[in-house]
């Protein structure tokens, strides 16, 4: 975000071949980390397939993030995958530096209480 | 799915917990469960709602099909001028 020539809000992110190719657990890890805020939702930021996922664009949009999407909808393993992994059970999930932060519902109170911009600048 | 039944489960798990569960819709099955407890100090939202989630699982797999979380210590609670007791 200290980039000046950063575009500020959401892109889908492209996955290499080689990572597809990974055992789930290692391209999951690989995921996660593969932007410092990294949303995996339902569709596309121009193109939400879900009111919360779009929420959560909206959101990150607002407080002037930068952030990386990826698209579960669109990659079955993905989706079932980091359930387990995270032990969350429902999309959006929003990464800040690989650690899972919240859904749709945590990520609206830390707005609203100023911790989601804390957890965005660090 | 008794909301006594929530009640006991989260307070099987954390001892201090002060819980107060809504329906939203009527029907029982879509929640809104308030939880204090210092369990929570010191650690993120997700990691409380965790916390949660995990103690009601088992609930939720059959009867729940949907809750809301509200998750705070005492002294939160005591900052949002919540009114609640030990």
């Amino acid at each position: 975000m200290n980039n000046p020539f950063q575009v500020m809000g959401g892109q889908a992110y492209f996955e290499p071949a080689e990572n597809k190719a990974l055992d789930l657990n290692s391209r999951l890890k690989n995921l996660i980390n593969a932007a410092p805020v990294m949303l995996f939702m339902k569709g596309t930021p121009d193109m939400p397939q879900c009111g919360f996922s779009a929420n959560v664009c909206k959101i990150l949009n607002h407080v002037g993030a930068s952030y990386s999407t990826f698209n579960i909808l669109a990659d079955m393993d993905v989706r079932e995958g980091l359930k387990q992994f995270s032990n969350w059970p429902t999309y959006p999930q929003l990464y800040v530096k690989g650690e899972l932060i919240g859904g749709n519902d945590i990520i609206t109170e830390m707005l609203n209480s100023g911790e989601l911009q804390e957890v965005l600048k660090s | 799915m008794e909301f006594e039944n929530v009640k006991t489960i989260i307070k099987g798990g954390l001892g201090d917990a002060h819980v107060e569960v809504n329906d939203m819709t009527g029907t029982r099955d879509h929640l809104d469960i308030l939880i204090v407890s210092d369990a929570f100090a010191g650690k993120r939202l997700i990691q409380q709602h965790q916390m949660v989630m995990d103690l009601l699982r088992e609930s939720l797999a059959s009867d729940i099909h949907a809750v809301q979380l509200k998750t705070m210590t005492y002294a939160d609670a005591e900052k949002r001028g919540l009114k609640v007791k030990l």
